[in-house]
């Protein structure tokens, strides 16, 4: 007897945060099946908000999400198809690659696909922040509390994160995350780091890779929760603002952050 | 010297069928920032400002001076990068002949300049992030062979514990600059196959056949 197989096609699985393993199935199941069709294991998902003005225009959207994460996706496909890894979400995938040389490249590829999504999804355009104050900082109570613990204000943090990307050449990402006593810290992860695996960090800078050991590789079994994050690689400002205009990119990304997504966030991930 | 005085041809033309006027001019003013970043770093540490290659080799291992091996670093690739390409106002003629004398080489070291080309292209593409791509040559070995350093490395300090402005484990012969700034207004995001195979039309082989050819005389 032959069974229609259903191509499972996870639109951008990802995880909320470890301790909760919360996974977002695709919503629609392709109308078509063929028996022979090529199995789209990660697509490229929506994000919750387009017009991400003045953060970025339509053309920085396009190139910023659907080119970069098309492409990255894409590179993703290529590499678990066939292999074991096929039918995971990018978040096992992420834990499963960071080990061996061998699948340093399908590591960077999930993580970036991670990472990006990450991103976007966080941001709101500045005519919706102004309709709907549910966003705003001050309407959230519980991020606010704990950015007020660990920061004198919003703005010390927001010059703290200027601070480290001020130190930063070439592409990172800069984090804001939950550690296990539920502090908040500051951290950058060049070019696809993630923040989940202490030996995945890449905090080093790559120059000083071969001759400074990473003091960050330490045997751990947790690892920290990201609430947020911040884009530095040349594409994301290139577009819209120019290449030395990072610090005005970074000050308008502060202003188009869905803080109430930030707070949901957090909110799952307090253990 | 700044690359705008180096190379002013191609800021009024460009290179043909490789990188646009616009984007040699976002290219080399990145560079002047660089070169003003550097003075300011530079006073900031109150060392003396010197030529990028030597503030590279005295700053390399130190962590408090990142800002300045970074900058000077990417200065001195940048450098490295355009006098590797052929001028729009010299034939290419010569530039065929440096291929000649390298050939056996290549041959030896990749079976072809085909395959190095193929090569080239492979490699630059699947590095992720910002980065540079080497063509260096190992006098141990007798082989040239294919490098990528990240962010602002480069293949002159590669593998030494201490400053050396040329070392003797492998000599960088050209490079190709896969920063994301370099491709992305001519090519986009996702064409950095075809920014390589451009680029690869535009090797000058004698600049490369010189500098092959420095690494194996004798000192004096």
């Amino acid at each position: 007897m032959n069974f229609l197989r259903i191509p499972s096609a996870f639109h951008g699985v990802r995880c909320q945060s470890p301790h909760s393993f919360f996974l977002q199935c695709c919503k629609s199941i392709p109308s078509r099946i063929e028996r022979n069709r090529f199995r789209c294991y990660h697509t490229v998902p929506e994000i919750p908000e387009r017009k991400l003005n003045p953060l970025f225009s339509d053309r920085g959207v396009k190139v910023a999400w659907d080119e970069h994460q098309g492409l990255v996706v894409k590179s993703l496909n290529d590499r678990v198809k066939g292999t074991e890894l096929e039918d995971h979400s990018i978040f096992n995938i992420i834990f499963q690659t960071a080990v061996l040389p061998e699948h340093a490249a399908t590591f960077q590829f999930a993580s970036q696909a991670y990472n990006n999504h990450f991103f976007f999804e966080s941001l709101i355009g500045a005519e919706k922040a102004k309709e709907d104050s549910k966003t705003q900082f001050e309407s959230n109570p519980v991020i606010q509390q704990v950015v007020l613990e660990n920061f004198e204000s919003k703005e010390d943090l927001l010059s703290k994160i200027k601070q480290l990307a001020s130190n930063t050449f070439g592409a990172a990402w800069i984090w804001v995350v939950l550690d296990d006593y539920n502090r908040l810290q500051v951290i950058r992860t060049f070019q696809a780091g993630t923040p989940f695996l202490w030996t995945r960090w890449q905090s080093n800078d790559p120059h000083l890779v071969p001759s400074v050991p990473d003091h960050s590789t330490r045997p751990r079994n947790y690892s920290h929760v990201p609430l947020l994050n911040l884009c530095l690689w040349d594409h994301a400002y290139f577009t819209d603002f120019g290449l030395f205009q990072r610090e005005q990119y970074i000050d308008t990304w502060f202003q188009s952050i869905n803080w109430s997504l930030i707070e949901d966030r957090l909110k799952q991930s307090l253990v | 010297m700044n690359l705008q005085t180096r190379f002013t041809k191609a800021l009024d033309v460009g290179y043909k069928n490789f990188l646009s006027r616009d984007a040699v001019k976002t290219i080399f003013s990145y560079d002047n920032r660089l070169r003003e970043e550097l003075h300011k770093e530079c006073k900031l540490h109150q060392i003396p400002y010197k030529v990028p290659s030597d503030l590279m080799v005295q700053n390399v291992n130190d962590p408090r001076k990142t800002k300045v091996f970074n900058y000077s670093s990417q200065l001195v690739n940048h450098d490295f990068f355009f006098s590797g390409i052929i001028s729009q106002d010299r034939f290419s003629e010569d530039a065929d002949l440096g291929a000649v004398n390298l050939k056996p080489g290549i041959d030896a070291s990749f079976g072809s300049f085909n395959e190095l080309r193929t090569q080239l292209i492979e490699v630059g593409n699947s590095i992720f992030g910002d980065g540079w791509l080497w063509l260096v040559y190992s006098p141990e070995r007798s082989l040239f062979s294919l490098l990528c350093t990240y962010n602002a490395s480069n293949a002159f300090l590669w593998g030494t514990e201490f400053p050396k402005t040329r070392t003797k484990e492998i000599v960088p012969l050209l490079c190709v600059n896969l920063w994301q700034y370099a491709y992305l207004q001519d090519y986009g995001i996702n064409n950095k196959e075809k920014y390589i195979s451009n680029w690869w039309n535009l090797i000058n082989w004698s600049v490369v056949n010189n500098r092959f050819q420095a690494s194996r005389m004798e000192p004096l």
